[in-house]
């Protein structure tokens, strides 16, 4: 993965593990691999691999028992609310995008409906 | 776990390293940066014994320098060192002779790695498989105190990953690596921290997460920040 | 220190297998020569029979000086100091395997050269008259000048503790040279300069040992006093690398 060197890593990590969970790449409850080895599969620091599952646990995207390892949330829920989060977050910048290139809201929106409409003919 | 404490070496008028005063913790990996001529070699070179320095005091986990603190601590130099006469495998066999911590089997796990006979003379070696040999040989070694002198130099895009994967794997909590590069980029994801040196001072020591957090800048822009000269 | 010493051979295995096997040559041919009588071959073998002992041992001693400056002042001077050994093991296997390489040089040569002459004079009976004729000579001249085994045993010793303590002036002058000149490019100059003016200070102390004792009590006392000199310069290098020394 490559990695833009002015953001956190640790955040662009855990955004691509959101991904994977959202997409199923990542199943459900399954076993996450332990830091170290998150570490090696990202080529990054152990620490970063270390807050990546920090975070993730603070979003109650992943639980780590004692002993077993860390492991994805079972929760659908959870993978809903990231999907829909993220999605907005990609909205937001698409938005504020448009507004820059002088669109209002009511524009960007026809804009939008037409182009994907043209895509899918 | 190392402590450099008002380090100072002169060369005549001119001073390599001045007054630098710094600490190494384990379980983290220090980018050390600097255009040449910053100092960085020259204080690894004392960290390791192998330059006495001016003044100043170097202390590994709470002894001076010595003899023992080289059974644990790892350098790795830029230019190459190696026994004329040797082949691969015999660079391995003078370590294992010599450092307790090394493990012949990760040695050779290592040469294979990097497409290295162990049957290979050194004196035959192109410089791309001698820095390969040279980062192979000291990572072999179960040191607690890593010092690789531009471990990146001189070899290829592919290796340079699975090199950077290898300082990972040695990467453990109870130990410190620390990496000198010209290829600031290269460093970026694996380091925690960077040291920066100028004219053999220690200009600052920052956590990379927390400067791109605050700041919203890479190392590789502080490096141009610090050193850059401004065009007015 | 058994594993210092095992690479201190090493580097200086290739001049040593040099010498056997030009030794081995010559040594062939003085014995065809006295087998096949031809006398022009016995004597030109064990001409350069013996200038190869001469210089065998020279480059023996000199091989071991070089071998120390390029570990010192090269590059590769981080695979000794890297290690966690001291200086005094460093130096000392150094000393250890140059002694030995002289002590066993010098008696396979001594050996060698006896062995050789005679077979010389068994082969040659005039010679066995000629040699008793030139003991006797000798001893008239003066009663101790005899050539029997402490005779040469002594002369082997002394010529050991010279070269002994050659190699040890030079080790010392290049190590007081590379500690004083941070620069490596200039301190072999530096170096050659100090092991002459310290050579020359040894003469002088030789000279102060009595005169009018026997001829093998002086030599005894010579060699003494070279190894006692060898291995002070060897303490004051050590503490000399502890203290100064960057490679």
């Amino acid at each position: 993965m490559e990695f833009n060197p002015l953001i956190p890593i640790w955040l662009q990590v855990e955004t691509d593990i959101k991904l994977n969970m959202i997409r199923g790449t990542i199943a459900p409850g399954s076993k996450l691999p332990g830091g170290r080895d998150l570490a090696l599969q990202y080529t990054i620091n152990p620490n970063t691999a270390a807050r990546v599952y920090q975070e993730l646990e603070k979003e109650g995207l992943c639980q780590t028992r004692r002993g077993l390892g860390t492991f994805a949330t079972d929760e659908p829920e959870k993978i809903r609310q990231v999907r829909e989060d993220m999605a907005k977050n990609a909205i937001a910048r698409f938005m504020a995008e448009l507004k820059d290139l002088g669109y209002t809201k009511e524009e960007a929106i026809t804009l939008l409906i037409e182009t994907e409409d043209a895509n899918h003919a | 776990m190392l402590e450099s404490k008002d380090l100072v070496k002169n060369y005549g008028s001119k001073s390599a390293v001045n007054h630098v005063s710094l600490t190494l913790q384990p379980g983290h990996i220090y980018a050390i940066l600097g255009p040449n001529g910053s100092g960085k070699t020259t204080w690894m070179k004392m960290v390791t014994g192998l330059v006495r320095p001016t003044s100043g005091t170097i202390l590994f986990e709470g002894s001076p320098i010595g003899i023992d603190s080289r059974r644990h601590i790892a350098y790795m130099s830029t230019e190459p060192y190696f026994y004329t006469f040797m082949s691969i495998h015999d660079v391995g066999q003078y370590y294992a002779d010599f450092f307790e911590d090394f493990s012949m089997t990760r040695y050779a796990d290592l040469m294979q790695q990097m497409d290295l006979d162990l049957k290979l003379k050194v004196k035959t070696l192109s410089s791309g498989m001698m820095a390969k040999l040279k980062v192979g040989v000291t990572l072999a070694r179960d040191a607690r105190l890593y010092l690789l002198d531009e471990p990146f130099n001189g070899i290829d895009l592919l290796a340079r990953d699975a090199i950077r994967k290898t300082i990972l794997e040695a990467a453990q909590p109870e130990k410190a690596l620390l990496l000198s590069s010209h290829l600031v980029e290269e460093m970026e994801s694996i380091a925690d921290t960077a040291i920066f040196l100028s004219e053999g001072k220690l200009i600052e020591m920052r956590d990379l997460e927390e400067m791109r957090t605050q700041d919203g800048i890479s190392m590789t822009e502080r490096y141009r920040e610090i050193y850059g000269k401004t065009e007015d | 220190m058994r594993k210092l010493m095992k690479y201190e051979f090493r580097k200086t295995l290739p001049i040593k297998l040099l010498l056997l096997g030009i030794t081995a040559i010559l040594q062939v041919l003085f014995l065809m020569g006295l087998l096949f009588n031809r006398d022009n071959l016995t004597g030109l073998s064990a001409v350069l029979l013996t200038i190869t002992a001469i210089v065998g041992i020279m480059l023996i001693g000199i091989q071991s000086i070089v071998i120390l400056h390029r570990d010192i002042n090269t590059r590769q001077s981080y695979m000794l100091f890297m290690t966690p050994n001291s200086n005094y093991k460093i130096l000392g296997s150094k000393y250890l395997e140059n002694g030995l390489s002289l002590i066993l040089g010098s008696a396979f040569f001594y050996l060698l050269g006896f062995l050789d002459i005679v077979l010389l004079m068994k082969h040659n009976g005039e010679l066995d008259q000629l040699w008793r004729m030139f003991s006797q000579l000798l001893t008239s001249i003066n009663q101790e000048l005899t050539i029997d085994a402490s005779s040469i045993g002594l002369a082997l010793l002394l010529s050991i503790s010279n070269w002994i303590q050659f190699v040890s002036t030079a080790y010392f002058a290049d190590i007081v040279a590379t500690a004083l000149l941070t620069n490596h490019k200039h301190n072999g100059l530096l170096a050659f300069v100090l092991f002459v003016l310290i050579s020359i200070l040894f003469i002088y102390l030789q000279e102060l040992l009595p005169h009018t004792i026997a001829i093998r009590s002086r030599m005894l006392l010579q060699s003494v006093l070279a190894l006692i000199l060898s291995f002070f310069m060897y303490l004051v290098s050590c503490r000399l690398m502890d203290r100064s020394l960057s490679v």
